[in-house]
C-alpha cells in the first residue's frame, strides 16, 4: 500500500478527529506536499456536509408497515423458511444487544435526573429507593432483552424479644459491626443482659478482646462481671491486662481477676487464684508501665506468695 | 519579703515521724494503724498528700481526724513491722491552707487505706495520692482530686470538683459547682452538676453527663458520649463513637467515626460526623442560631416544628444521584445537572429565619416535618 493509498484511509477517521496526534500530523505533512490527497480531502469533506444537510426524519409509521411487509412477504413463502430473515439478522444482532442495554440504561439514567419528580406513582425506575440500590452488572439476555444485577439496601424494622433466635442474630451480628463503634456499644450493651447464653459470652469476650474503640470493650467488660469466674472469661481478662493499650482497661480487668483476694477477711489463699492468672501476673511486672496496674498486680502476688518474677 | 518568708515557714507542724504503730493479728494478715486529730480554721483549705486509697467523709465538730490502716501478709509480726515500715505524718499550715502529709513507705505489697474526716467548716479538700482510689461521699465545700490510678467516686459534693486520674473511672454523683475532670482511660459519669462539666478521656472511655446547670464539654478518645439534659452549650468530640445530646442551648459535636443525635433548645448547633449519620431535632419554641451540620458518609435528618422559622441550605455532593428528601413545599431542590454534584436544595420555612447549612459527602438529606 504506497503513501496515498494509506492517507485516504485515514481521512474519514481525519475528519472525526479519531487519528492519534502523530498519524495527524503525518497526513497533514503528506497532504501538503499532495495535491491529489488534498482533492480527496475536500471531497470527503463535502460528503460529510451533505450528510450533516439530510436530517432524515422517518414517519412513525414506518415500523409498522415494515413488520406488515414482512408478514405478507412470510405468508407469500409457503416453503418453511430455512433461511434467517434479515429481521432475525437485525434483531440477532450483537451490537444491536449492546446497544439496546445502552439505550434503557441511558433512558432510565438520564430521565431519572431530567424529569427525578415526574410524580409517575413509582421512583426512578419503578424499583426501590435509587439510593440505597446500585448497579452490579449488566448483561444481554436473550430476545434482545437485557439482565440487570442490582445491589439494594432496604430497611426493615424487625421487633422481637431478646429470646427471639432471628433477633439474637441479628444483635450478635451487629455486635461485630466494624463501621459504627455507636451501634456496637448498644448492641453490646442490651446482649449484656443475656450473657449467661454461652453464644452471647463468647461475642462479649470477642468484644472485649478485638474491638477497637475502649467504649465498647469497657461496656463489654459490665456484661462479663458476672461471669469472671468462667475460665474463658478469666483467659480474656488476662489478655486485657498484658495487651490492652488503655489504663482503664486493664484496672478492671486487674480488679476482676483478683476479686476476693485479699479480702478482710485473710481467708483466701493462692488457692483462690489459678496458676494461669498468677503467671499472667507475673508477666505483667515485667512491663507493666502504668504504676497503679503494676502495685496491685506486685500486692496480689504477694497475697498469694507468689514471686514476682517467672522462672 | 520577709513577711513572706516567715509566713511559710511560720507553718504550725506538728511532726510524729518514725511513731511506731501497733500491730495486730486479722486473720492472715497483720494490720497496723495509726490515727489522730487536730483543729483547723473555719474556711481553711486542707490538703493531703498520701499514697493509698482515700475516703473522704464528713466529720462533725472542728476537728480533722485521720486514720491510716495497712494490711500485710507476714510470717511473724517482726517481718510485719518490717513491711509496714511505718511512714511520716505531718502537719503544717500556711495561708488559710493546712497540709496533711501521710506518707507510708511500706512495700508495695502493702494494702494501704486512708480515712479523713473533714469538719464543714473546711471549704475545700486536695487530695493528692499517688496510687490507689479517691472516695468521697460527702462535703459541702470544694474537692481537687488527683490520683496516679485508680477510681474516683464521688457522693454529693457541695461545691466545685476537679480531679485526675492517671488510670480509672470517674463517677461523681452530685456537685453543686463546676466538674473539671480528666482520666487516662475509664468510664466518665456526672449524675448531676449544679455548674458546667468538662470530662476528657485521654486513651478512651465512655462519657455520660445525664444532667448539667451550664456548659458540657467532653472529650473521648474512643467511646460515646451522652449528654441528658444541659443548661448551656454542649461541646463534645470523640474519634469513634456516638454522640447523643437530650437537650442543650447549643451543640458543637464532632464524631469521626460514629452517629450524632441531637435535640437542641436554642443556639447555634455545629454538628460533624465523618463516618455516620446526623440526626438533629429542633425543639418546639426553640431559639435556634445559624447552624451546620456536616456529615461525610452518612445520612442527615432534620426534625423541624412546623411553626419554626428557618432558612435551609442543603447541598448533597453524592455521586451518582444525590437525594434530598423534604416534607416543606418551601424547600425548592435543584437537581445536580449532569455528572455535576452537588444536588441544592433552599428554602425559608415558615418566612425565614437562621440558617441550616446541611452538608452531605455521601448519603441523603431528609428534611422532616415534626
Amino acid at each position: 500500500m504506497n503513501t496515498c493509498e494509506k492517507v485516504r484511509e485515514q481521512l474519514s477517521m481525519l475528519l472525526y478527529g479519531e487519528l492519534s496526534f502523530d498519524e495527524e500530523g503525518a497526513v497533514d505533512t503528506h497532504l501538503e506536499g499532495c495535491a491529489e490527497c488534498r482533492a480527496a480531502l475536500e471531497r470527503e469533506q463535502e460528503l460529510h456536509a451533505a450528510f450533516d444537510r439530510v436530517e432524515i426524519e422517518p414517519p412513525a409509521s414506518v415500523l409498522w408497515e415494515s413488520r406488515q411487509n414482512l408478514q405478507r412477504q412470510i405468508a407469500a413463502e409457503h416453503a418453511p423458511v430455512y433461511r434467517v430473515s434479515w429481521w432475525d439478522q437485525f434483531l440477532d444482532a450483537r451490537w444491536l444487544k449492546s446497544a439496546g442495554a445502552l439505550a434503557l440504561l441511558s433512558i432510565g439514567f438520564f430521565g431519572a435526573r431530567m424529569f427525578p419528580n415526574l410524580g409517575l406513582g413509582f421512583t426512578g425506575m419503578s424499583l426501590v429507593d435509587p439510593g440505597a440500590q446500585r448497579v452490579r452488572s449488566v448483561e444481554s439476555g436473550p430476545n434482545g432483552g437485557v439482565q440487570i444485577v442490582l445491589d439494594e439496601t432496604r430497611q426493615r424494622v424487625v421487633s422481637g424479644g431478646l429470646d427471639d433466635q432471628n433477633i439474637r442474630v441479628l444483635l450478635l451480628s451487629a455486635a461485630k459491626d466494624p463501621s459504627d463503634p455507636g451501634l456496637r456499644y448498644e448492641t453490646v450493651g442490651i446482649l449484656n443482659d443475656r450473657a449467661q447464653a454461652t453464644e452471647v459470652r463468647d461475642t462479649l469476650i470477642y468484644a472485649l478482646e478485638h474491638d477497637e474503640n475502649a467504649g465498647v470493650r469497657l461496656k463489654a467488660m459490665d456484661g462479663l462481671k458476672p461471669f469472671v469466674r468462667q475460665a474463658e472469661v478469666r483467659k480474656a481478662l488476662a489478655g486485657v491486662l498484658l495487651s490492652d493499650g488503655n489504663p482503664g482497661m486493664r484496672t478492671q480487668a486487674i480488679d476482676l481477676l483478683t476479686q476476693g483476694v485479699g479480702d478482710s477477711t485473710g481467708n483466701t489463699t493462692s488457692n483462690g487464684l489459678d496458676r494461669d492468672i498468677i503467671g499472667t501476673l507475673q508477666e505483667l511486672m515485667n512491663h507493666e508501665n502504668n504504676a497503679y496496674v503494676r502495685q496491685r498486680g506486685e500486692r496480689v502476688l504477694q497475697l498469694v506468695n507468689a514471686s514476682r518474677d517467672t522462672y | 519579703m520577709k513577711l513572706r518568708i516567715a509566713n511559710l515557714v511560720m507553718a504550725t507542724a506538728m511532726v510524729a515521724a518514725a511513731q511506731e504503730p501497733p500491730v495486730v493479728r486479722e486473720g492472715a494478715y497483720w494490720v497496723g494503724s495509726i490515727g489522730d486529730s487536730f483543729g483547723i480554721a473555719a474556711h481553711a483549705r486542707l490538703q493531703v498528700n498520701t499514697r493509698g486509697n482515700v475516703t473522704v467523709r464528713r466529720e462533725a465538730g472542728d476537728q480533722v481526724t485521720y486514720r491510716v490502716r495497712q494490711r500485710v501478709r507476714a510470717a511473724n509480726e517482726d517481718q510485719a513491722r518490717t513491711l509496714l515500715g511505718g511512714g511520716v505524718k505531718q502537719v503544717s499550715s500556711a495561708r488559710g491552707r493546712v497540709v496533711l502529709e501521710l506518707q507510708p513507705i511500706s512495700a508495695g505489697m502493702v494494702k494501704t487505706d486512708i480515712e479523713i474526716g473533714v469538719p464543714a467548716q473546711v471549704s475545700m479538700v486536695i487530695v493528692q495520692t499517688d496510687l490507689g482510689g479517691i472516695n468521697v461521699a460527702d462535703f459541702d465545700g470544694a474537692v481537687q482530686l488527683r490520683t496516679g490510678g485508680g477510681d474516683i467516686q464521688l457522693g454529693k459534693i457541695g461545691g466545685t470538683v476537679q480531679c485526675f486520674s492517671g488510670a480509672g473511672e470517674v463517677i461523681i454523683e452530685r456537685a453543686g459547682g463546676a466538674i473539671d475532670c480528666t482520666t487516662a482511660g475509664g468510664n466518665m459519669a456526672v449524675r448531676d452538676a449544679g455548674g458546667s462539666v468538662a470530662l476528657s478521656n485521654q486513651m478512651g472511655g465512655n462519657i455520660r453527663v445525664d444532667k448539667a446547670a451550664g456548659d458540657v464539654r467532653a472529650h473521648s478518645a474512643q467511646g460515646m458520649i451522652e449528654v441528658g439534659q444541659a443548661g448551656g452549650a454542649v461541646f463534645a468530640d470523640t474519634q469513634g463513637g456516638f454522640i447523643q445530646v437530650g437537650s442543650a442551648r447549643g451543640v458543637q459535636a464532632e464524631s469521626m467515626a460514629g452517629t450524632v443525635r441531637v435535640k437542641n433548645d436554642a443556639g447555634p448547633m455545629n454538628l460533624a460526623a465523618m463516618a455516620g449519620n446526623i440526626l438533629a431535632e429542633l425543639l418546639n419554641g426553640s431559639h435556634m442560631q445559624d447552624s451546620s451540620l456536616v456529615a461525610g458518609t452518612g445520612d442527615i435528618t432534620v426534625l423541624i416544628p412546623s411553626n419554626l422559622a428557618v432558612s435551609v441550605m442543603a447541598r448533597n455532593s453524592t455521586g451518582g444521584t444525590p437525594r434530598i428528601v423534604s416534607d416543606f413545599p418551601e424547600i425548592r431542590v435543584t437537581p445536580s445537572k449532569f455528572f455535576q454534584a452537588p444536588m441544592v436544595g433552599q428554602g425559608a420555612i415558615n418566612g425565614g429565619g437562621p440558617v441550616l447549612n446541611l452538608n452531605v459527602s455521601s448519603g441523603v438529606i431528609y428534611l422532616r416535618r415534626k
